[in-house]
């Protein structure tokens, strides 16, 4: 049974109180700027929509728009309604079949289609006709399904309740000490957790100004002229994007002139020179939970540091970090349905964690563990930290080779006398090592390696071999 | 957001809504010259009080000119300006004697948010301070 969520009546309350009315925050583009006031009354052009329409608490919505004001709009108005909101990467694939593996009654999108609603050029919602569709089981008490890759690779769709929501955002808003006088710079997308959650609807409800910029910080030269000739105060995140901003005099300028959240990967050995020099912070955590978990101090990196816990408990198991607490998610999207879990649950995260004081310090990935075929259990995250150390090569990985032998995987050769300190750190455990050219398509969007692509080059074949 | 920078001499902005002879006439612009205008024109003080408030501007905000003049455009009659961007352009272009600051904005007129176009003058000669609105 869906968790009683009394969490949606509060959040109607900071809605109402944030948006209504007010001239912040403010939404600002490359083509629009909208105050609150405006968003709000946006929001209620299509929440007379959805009634006119007769969708109901629980009743889903794809959502497939830019990050606009229009996007705002309907999520603001869905949140409104108690819909389900089912945030969707542009143009992820054909709208029907967003439709179909979402079950859901409507589509809010840039294109038109059927069952599908296009905002007018301001975001407000259209006088056009749409017809809904049917559908399934209504998930009520969801507030929102997002798409997640996961660090395994294998897409999951997470349903985050209205508490999830609503302890995140909130949450995570007092936690950064967003206010009225900050302009965040908006650089990560809408449709994943850590651009929608942790940057800007803890912004919005903050009363701040977001800056989007339009091209998802892929161009670094123009984000570093948006985010400097509109005085940004806030910008959050990835480390492959620090590691671009750090290559030139100005976005490192910049990456010390800010503060913000690093997040949705590791930070490596080679930025944490350049985040202690910053105010920026690491952000630790994933969809499932919220995706807060963990926040760091202004300008505190080290390699792998993920920060103390914000608003849960954690624990550690068999060295795997464990999550329990108002973020973590109400289940899964799946065969049509969500399957609920409960709410008070231990969420394994798969992360191998060093626990440091009262923070936590990223090992690797708990399904990285791998056992070999005399049954010798190969904890590859754990041998990683040290092959780091004894290499200094931060590509190093140990994935499974052969029958009886792990393969430890390096970005560069060997110089002369680490092939023994790589044995040290071995210790019982048979190896070989192979290079592999820093040019292999091995690396995932994240900027860590991806071990599928991995194990098929290793199938395939790999350029060069050391004996060990 | 695109917008033009404030420029010393505020010579009339490029890309602006607004005729470059009206720059021209601001010094002695009549209620009627401004009524004539297919685009809001709104005078205010350096405070932001309304000085005149042009037929166009009446029409698309639903404030007659006789209740907007005389009250605050930025905290009374468009209180969704009182911000950084829109307000506080206005203030900064005023502490520094020159204001040509253009903008994209969205209003909400009868309930529905609507986009315009925003022009933030100040005349340097008659020193006054105006607010120039078309949808966009």
């Amino acid at each position: 049974m869906p968790e009683k969520d009394t969490s949606r009546g509060a959040l109607r309350d900071v809605l109402h109180r944030r948006l209504a009315g007010r001239s912040m925050p403010l939404l600002a583009g490359a083509r629009f700027v909208i105050p609150a006031a405006s968003i709000w009354t946006g929001a209620r052009t299509w929440v007379r929509r959805f009634r006119e329409l007769g969708l109901t608490e629980g009743d889903r919505v794809v959502l497939s728009l830019p990050r606009s004001p229009a996007s705002v709009m309907v999520t603001t108005a869905a949140w409104w309604e108690g819909l389900t909101v089912c945030f969707s990467r542009q143009g992820a694939g054909p709208k029907h079949e967003l439709l179909r593996s979402y079950d859901a009654r409507l589509m809010v999108s840039s294109r038109p289609g059927g069952h599908t609603l296009v905002p007018d050029h301001a975001g407000a919602c259209p006088e056009t006709a749409v017809e809904t569709r049917r559908a399934g089981e209504p998930t009520a008490g969801v507030a929102l399904l997002l798409e997640s890759s996961g660090t395994s690779g294998s897409t999951k769709r997470i349903a985050l309740s209205y508490s999830n929501l609503l302890h995140q955002v909130v949450g995570h808003a007092e936690a950064l000490g967003i206010g009225p006088n900050d302009v965040v710079c908006s650089v990560l997308p809408w449709d994943h957790a850590f651009g929608l959650l942790v940057s800007l609807w803890p912004a919005l409800l903050s009363g701040a100004t977001v800056v989007v910029d339009p091209h998802n910080g892929r161009r670094i030269e123009a984000l570093i002229d948006l985010a400097s000739g509109s005085g940004s105060t806030r910008l959050d995140l990835v480390p492959r994007q620090v590691r671009e901003l750090s290559r030139s005099a100005r976005g490192t300028h910049l990456l010390r002139r800010v503060q913000g959240v690093v997040g949705g990967a590791p930070v490596t050995r080679d930025l944490v020179g350049v985040l202690n020099e910053t105010s920026l912070r690491v952000g630790y955590g994933q969809t499932e939970a919220s995706p807060g978990v963990a926040l760091g101090r202004p300008g505190e990196f080290s390699e792998g540091w993920l920060g103390r816990p914000v608003g849960c408990e954690t624990s550690v198991v068999d060295g795997t970090l464990r999550v329990r607490g108002k973020n973590v998610c109400a289940g899964f999207w799946d065969d049509g349905r969500v399957t609920h879990h409960n709410p008070d649950r231990w969420l394994d995260t798969g992360d191998v964690v060093q626990v440091c004081g009262d923070g936590f310090r990223f090992v690797g990935r708990a399904d990285h563990r791998f056992k070999l075929e005399n049954g010798r259990l190969v904890d590859a995250p754990l041998l990683e930290v040290g092959l780091r150390e004894a290499t200094g090569d931060d590509r190093v990985c140990v994935v499974p080779g052969d029958g009886v032998e792990a393969v430890v995987v390096l970005g560069r050769g060997l110089p002369s006398g680490r092939s023994e300190r790589v044995g040290m750190v071995m210790g019982r455990v048979p190896w070989r090592a192979v290079v592999i050219d820093p040019s292999e398509p091995i690396y995932s969007a994240k900027g860590d390696i991806d071990r599928r692509a991995l194990n098929g080059l290793l199938l395939g074949g790999v350029k060069r071999s050391l004996a060990a | 957001m695109t917008m033009m920078q404030n420029t010393a001499g505020a010579a009339p902005a490029q890309g602006t809504f607004v005729p470059n002879e009206l720059f021209g006439m601001l010094g002695n612009l009549s209620r009627s010259d401004a009524d004539a205008c297919d685009f809001g024109v709104i005078r205010v003080d350096d405070a932001g009080k309304i000085l005149m408030y042009n037929r166009y501007e009446t029409e698309l905000g639903g404030v007659p000119a006789s209740s907007a003049e005389g009250k605050n455009f930025f905290t009374q009659i468009a209180p969704c300006t009182n911000n950084s961007l829109f307000f506080g352009s206005f203030k900064k272009g005023i502490a520094a004697g020159s204001l040509n600051v253009a903008f994209p904005y969205t209003f909400t007129f009868k309930m529905k948010p609507t986009n315009v176009k925003i022009h933030l003058y100040r005349d340097a000669a008659s020193a006054t301070n105006w607010i120039f609105v078309a949808r966009a």
